[in-house]
């Protein structure tokens, strides 16, 4: 449906250039392909797809505008590309309950979706004021890990209209606590990519597949989410800073990875970390 | 001849203007395109229909302008001291102290990084507190400084290095959409804004000269 022009400027006014059309996404991924790799450009051309359907137009030229980071004219083409922008894809489409609605939707057969939340990831879904607000009260309450199980599906009128209107919540994602939590995120990582790239170019890959250990929803999430945080901080950024004794991030990022692997809990992995940066200089002695 | 019935009529008829005058004022109110004309007109349309409704006794009139009155003066002289502030710190010291009241507090932890290199710029900084340090050059900003000003006006709009906590403190943010209502709602803030913002952009690329003098050993033109 198309609106009056004083209806779609307000629109946008209030809800941001939400209204662009896909072929703006289309002409922007037009401009950058011939600067990918044909395996790079396959996995953007993909993503900017799905990122249309997961949110907007809007939200695949964010995508496309991060790419552009590392391709384009003038820039060197970069290795790691392909690996990068399919895992930013992933993280760009995290899941939240509209998403599972989405998929629900979607999907053909009647079987319907399920998925595990905390109560914090639904007050996630407000604008952060709202969110914080509500999140000190489920925390006074010892509410916000609770564990919450939400079921979408298209068989039977009712079923399908609490689907639909779960789904509907994704033009509201924009503006919430989560969105601008899992921006930071993504802005985080790629930050932290250009600065080992630029102090130990060797390890940019393993800090690349560092964004494999946010994955899933609810407590898993909450949990990967921590231990991708201890990584970087206890890790990471020590090494690109020169707080710690120098070492080969590359080695120390692969151990780290493995370790991450068994999703352990992220004071175990800080313990693990510490072993990590004490030993490893002897290891490299000894080398 | 009655006297008494004229003077009704002249009554009725001055009561009858008065609603008119106090009317136009409002129509006239609608047609301003910024704020300054928009507040004093608008102060007017207050006494206006205060007196109007005074006289005719319509007290919940006279309730809702003596409420409005007050709104319209606090407003007007908001605006009016923030461009005395701007005009005063483009002849000065080249301060963006003025943008204080528009903006919102934000407490900052250690290792909290306030924006990204590459990332869509949407907001500039006061710094109050702490100590702050642009991650690429490791550059640490003085209290008192703003960061993220030129990247309101840059073409792409990106952030150009990144900021990072590195002892607790507090920051004053004030959203770039914010600043683009003062300016668009005030044409006479707009513009000394531009020159401010300008004339800083200025002092730093006489900064920048006299930096690559010093390297090469050559006086700065």
């Amino acid at each position: 449906m198309k609106l009056p022009v004083d209806f779609r400027l307000l629109k946008e006014r209030y809800l941001g250039e939400a209204s662009r059309k896909p072929w703006i996404a289309e002409n922007r991924f037009a401009e950058l392909a011939p600067y990918l790799q044909p395996d790079a450009a396959e996995i953007v051309r993909s993503a900017v797809t799905s990122l249309m359907v997961y949110q907007d137009p809007d939200y695949a030229l964010l995508y496309l505008s991060r790419v552009g980071r590392y391709a384009g004219p003038g820039k060197e083409p970069c290795a790691f590309l392909t690996a990068l922008a399919s895992r930013m894809d992933t993280r760009m489409r995290y899941i939240d309950p509209p998403s599972i609605a989405q998929v629900a939707l979607l999907e053909g057969g009647d079987a319907g979706r399920r998925a595990s939340f905390c109560l914090c990831d639904l007050a996630g879904l407000l604008p952060p004021n709202a969110a914080d607000t509500a999140l000190q009260v489920m925390s006074y309450l010892r509410l916000s890990q609770r564990a919450i199980v939400l079921r979408f599906s298209r068989a039977g009128e009712w079923k399908r209209r609490w689907t639909k209107a779960w789904a509907l919540l994704r033009y509201a994602r924009t503006y919430s606590r989560r969105a601008k939590i899992e921006n930071a995120w993504v802005e985080r990582w790629l930050h932290m990519i250009d600065r080992v790239r630029s102090c130990q170019p060797g390890a940019v890959v393993e800090m690349v597949q560092t964004a494999d250990v946010v994955r899933g929803s609810g407590a898993d999430y909450h949990r990967d989410l921590a231990n991708w945080n201890v990584i970087v901080d206890r890790l990471v950024k020590p090494v690109c800073d020169g707080t710690t004794a120098p070492l080969d991030l590359a080695a120390a990022l692969r151990v780290v990875l493995n370790a991450v692997s068994d999703h352990p809990e992220p004071a175990v992995l800080e313990g693990q970390i510490a072993r990590l940066i004490a030993t490893q200089p002897l290891q490299r002695q000894t080398a | 001849m009655d006297v008494s019935g004229i003077a009704s009529d002249m009554s009725g008829l001055a009561s009858g203007a008065g609603g008119l005058i106090a009317s136009a004022f409002v129509v006239a109110g609608y047609t301003m395109r910024t704020m300054i004309p928009l507040r004093i007109v608008g102060i007017i349309t207050n006494v206006v229909f205060i007196i109007y409704a005074l006289s005719h006794r319509n007290y919940p009139i006279v309730a809702l302008h003596m409420i409005l009155l007050p709104l319209n003066v606090y407003r007007l002289r908001e605006m009016l001291v923030l461009i005395r502030n701007v005009k005063r710190s483009v002849n000065s010291n080249l301060s963006m102290n003025w943008l204080k009241p528009f903006m919102t507090e934000r407490r900052c932890q250690p290792g909290e990084v306030l924006f990204y290199k590459h990332e869509r710029a949407t907001e500039m900084f006061y710094i109050v507190s702490g100590r702050f340090r642009l991650v690429e050059s490791g550059i640490e900003l003085p209290i008192g400084s703003i960061v993220g000003e030129f990247g309101m006006l840059s073409p792409d709009n990106e952030r150009t290095q990144t900021l990072e906590c590195i002892e607790k403190g507090v920051v004053l943010g004030v959203t770039y959409q914010k600043v683009e209502e003062l300016y668009v709602q005030n044409p006479e803030f707009g513009f000394y804004f531009l020159k401010l913002v300008s004339a800083r952009l200025f002092q730093n690329v006489g900064k920048l000269e006299a930096q690559v003098a010093a390297l090469s050993g050559k006086p700065a033109s």
